[in-house]
């Protein structure tokens, strides 16, 4: 009988099934590394790319330099020339004209004279010029340095991000200032007052979906609400109607969902406990609120708000669409036309001279630091909080 | 019995004042945050609102007609006899969607298989962050590195690929840009199904790999599927490396290795030069605004109802 029933322990697994299960564990190794190496190949490619910039740069600069040398001599070479062109259409009147000799001798003496007078002028404008042109730190800081602290140019090697820098600091500060009393205030209203009835799950319903929409539509609706509605009318030389208020303004309701989402999950994370226990003290639900749930969410908060931040500062597509300019020279106001440092790193990737692009890797690689830097302390923050929490 | 006290043996108790159920100021912070609420709802309203109307002009206009835009084959904007069919850019967007859909999805999911079910510890502390690292590098990078770093590659080694601008890097860089998305949803889907289902299927004698594709994934369908649509949506909605990697140029060609424009990178290219209000061309950016609002509204929408609808519970 008991051949019959066959004794299945101690068979394992079949080949099959073991192969499969060995060869799913490579395979999910291999993905989630392959996700990391992609990861590696991009911090390679922007780091050849800058390597290439810091060897490149220092041998177009000094070019440049003998160019400017090379403009000074030719503009002597030019003022001889135009010297040497007067002298003798003035011997040749002389010549056809004798009886005038001496007032056209004294005539053309005077229009020389005013020309070397004139000539000597322009050519100390363009040496002092070529002295602020000229560029003599070819030490990395030196040169990185400039790269940070100039605006465009039309040549590679003295193009800088300042002004593109400066822009993308002040639209972010725009943005949060904006977006934070909004966002935060939406969440509230959310969790607080509307956590189960209808009303709330419309509200929810469409954040979700806000959350989802491409950034070119935010940028639709900012260039129509802040350029058309409420800054055209107001146009001046004071006042652009493309201002930097307005393309921040965008930028916060591009990131409005971000700041919702994360309050939201802070609000709820503080245990429903405190909130019993202050209003069983009497308090009224808004100083509740105000005075227990918003403090002890306020790390969660912030996360979402550095978050925020690192995103709209590396958003070049709804600028794009709200007209930022490419090519601004002036430090950046309120009101005034701006750029951003995405937009840069755009244009300069799209432009057809090579060596634009790798000004547009040295700008990623600031870029990237910058957001990684904000990202970091939102990770940073992040684990605090769960340890305290913890704790 | 004498249960009752006299009232003269209770202590004497102040009687406080009935508590006011209703407070002037609590009313007035109810309806304030209530109208920074509602501004959500009037952002999607204004979006959709002049989306919509724009259109109505574009259609409006006699040299357009609403049949050869949706089955027409070419768009020539600008020239004299413009010709505007959404179906070019159309074809570029779902191109670079479909292949970054076939690249990022099924890597994601099994990154994300192996963040939930074969990581131990360590290994996901480290590897979270990293790759919350990818999502958060600033799309014009991706698209720097589009154009400088893979198209280069892919150029030697496929023939006929256009060096300058091709739909296929465009798909490639935009998978890398979903990836993170599919992973960290996937497995924040994953991580939900409660260990007791796991436990049992390894007590049936199922290997790790028969556990987590027939246990764990079925489980996990709703968040699952919900991230592929809202990477799929994301995908459709991406703007600038798509247009510095796959160009400008509105074709109708199913070859990847050509570049066509996609409907965000016409919408970015077009508001970038100079265009009159009130023009035709200017009124098409509204046209194809509002078929890529339509899209990803969809795609979204059906991603909640997913997750809404066939979330199970378990508890």
């Amino acid at each position: 009988m008991t051949e019959a029933r066959k004794n299945h322990q101690g068979e394992g697994l079949s080949l099959g099934r073991k192969i499969a299960d060995h060869g799913f564990a490579w395979l999910a190794f291999g993905c989630t590394f392959m996700a990391l190496a992609l990861l590696l190949l991009f911090f390679l490619r922007l780091g050849i790319d800058v390597n290439s910039w810091f060897k490149l740069m220092p041998e177009r600069i000094a070019k440049f330099n003998i160019e400017i040398e090379r403009r000074v001599q030719d503009f002597d070479a030019e003022t001889n020339k135009e010297i040497a062109n007067l002298t003798k259409e003035k011997e040749t009147r002389i010549q056809q004209d004798p009886a005038n000799a001496a007032s056209l001798a004294t005539r053309y003496d005077k229009v020389i004279a005013k020309k070397i007078e004139d000539r000597v002028q322009t050519k100390r404008e363009i040496e002092s010029n070529m002295n602020t042109d000229k560029r003599s730190d070819f030490s990395y800081i030196g040169m990185l340095w400039h790269f940070i602290s100039a605006g465009p140019s039309s040549q590679p090697q003295d193009s800088g991000i300042q002004a593109a820098l400066l822009s993308s600091l002040l639209l972010g500060a725009i943005t949060i200032c904006a977006a934070i009393p909004l966002g935060v205030a939406t969440a509230i209203y959310l969790e607080e007052y509307r956590a189960q009835s209808w009303v709330g799950s419309i509200l929810q319903l469409n954040i979700n979906n806000l959350a989802g929409v491409p950034s070119i539509m935010y940028a639709i609706l900012g260039a129509y609400v802040f350029v058309e509605l409420i800054f055209k009318p107001f146009e001046s030389p004071a006042i652009a109607a493309r201002n930097t208020l307005g393309g921040g303004l965008t930028l916060a309701l591009l990131v409005l969902p971000v700041i919702i989402v994360s309050t939201q999950e802070a609000i709820r994370a503080v245990p429903i406990s405190l909130r019993h226990a202050s209003l069983a003290l009497g308090a009224s639900r808004w100083q509740t609120i105000w005075k227990i749930v918003l403090p002890s969410s306020l790390p969660g908060i912030l996360t979402g708000m550095i978050l925020a931040l690192s995103r709209a500062m590396g958003e070049a597509a709804p600028l794009v669409l709200f007209g930022a300019a490419l090519y601004v020279n002036f430090s950046p106001t309120l009101f005034s036309r701006f750029t951003a440092l995405p937009m840069q790193i755009y244009s300069w990737s799209d432009d057809p001279d090579p060596a634009f692009h790798y000004n547009a890797a040295l700008a990623s690689a600031i870029l990237i630091t910058v957001l990684l830097g904000l990202n970091s302390i939102a990770i940073f923050f992040r684990y605090f909080v769960q340890q305290k929490l913890k704790g | 019995m004498n249960g009752v006290e006299k009232s003269s043996e209770l202590p004497v108790m102040r009687s406080l004042p009935p508590a006011p159920a209703f407070k002037i100021s609590e009313w007035l912070i109810e309806w304030a945050l209530f109208a920074s609420a509602f501004l959500s709802i009037g952002i999607t309203v204004s979006i959709a609102w002049i989306v919509f109307s724009g259109t109505y002009q574009f259609f409006s206009d006699p040299t357009v007609s609403i049949q050869y835009f949706f089955t027409g084959t070419e768009w020539t904007a600008g020239f004299e006899d413009a010709k505007y069919s959404i179906l070019p850019l159309l074809t570029g967007t779902i191109m670079v969607a479909v292949i970054a859909a076939v690249l990022a999805l099924p890597m994601g999911l099994i990154s994300a298989i192996y963040l939930s079910e074969y990581a131990n510890k360590p290994v996901r502390l480290l590897l979270k962050p990293t790759l919350e690292l990818l999502a958060g590098i600033p799309t014009v990078v991706y698209g720097y590195f589009a154009v400088f770093a893979i198209t280069p590659m892919l150029h030697m080694f496929i023939p006929g690929l256009d060096p300058v601008t091709n739909q296929l890097s465009g798909g490639i860089v935009v998978a890398i840009m979903i990836l993170p998305m599919v992973a960290s949803l996937s497995e924040d889907a994953m991580r939900m199904v409660p260990g007791s289902l796991r436990e049992a299927s390894y007590a049936l004698g199922a290997t790790k790999f028969e556990t987590s594709t027939k246990v764990v994934v079925p489980a996990a369908l709703s968040g699952i599927l919900a991230s592929f649509l809202l990477a799929i949506s994301r995908a459709i909605g991406e703007t600038m490396a798509v247009t510095l990697a796959c160009g400008g140029q509105p074709k109708l060609t199913l070859d990847p290795r050509e570049g066509l424009a996609t409907m965000t990178g016409f919408i970015a290219r077009i508001a970038q030069g100079d265009v009159q209000h009130g023009t035709t061309l200017f009124n098409s950016l509204f046209a194809v605004a509002a078929v890529l609002f339509v899209v990803t509204l969809a795609m979204n929408m059906l991603a909640q109802w997913i997750l809404t609808k066939y979330r199970q519970v378990y508890q």
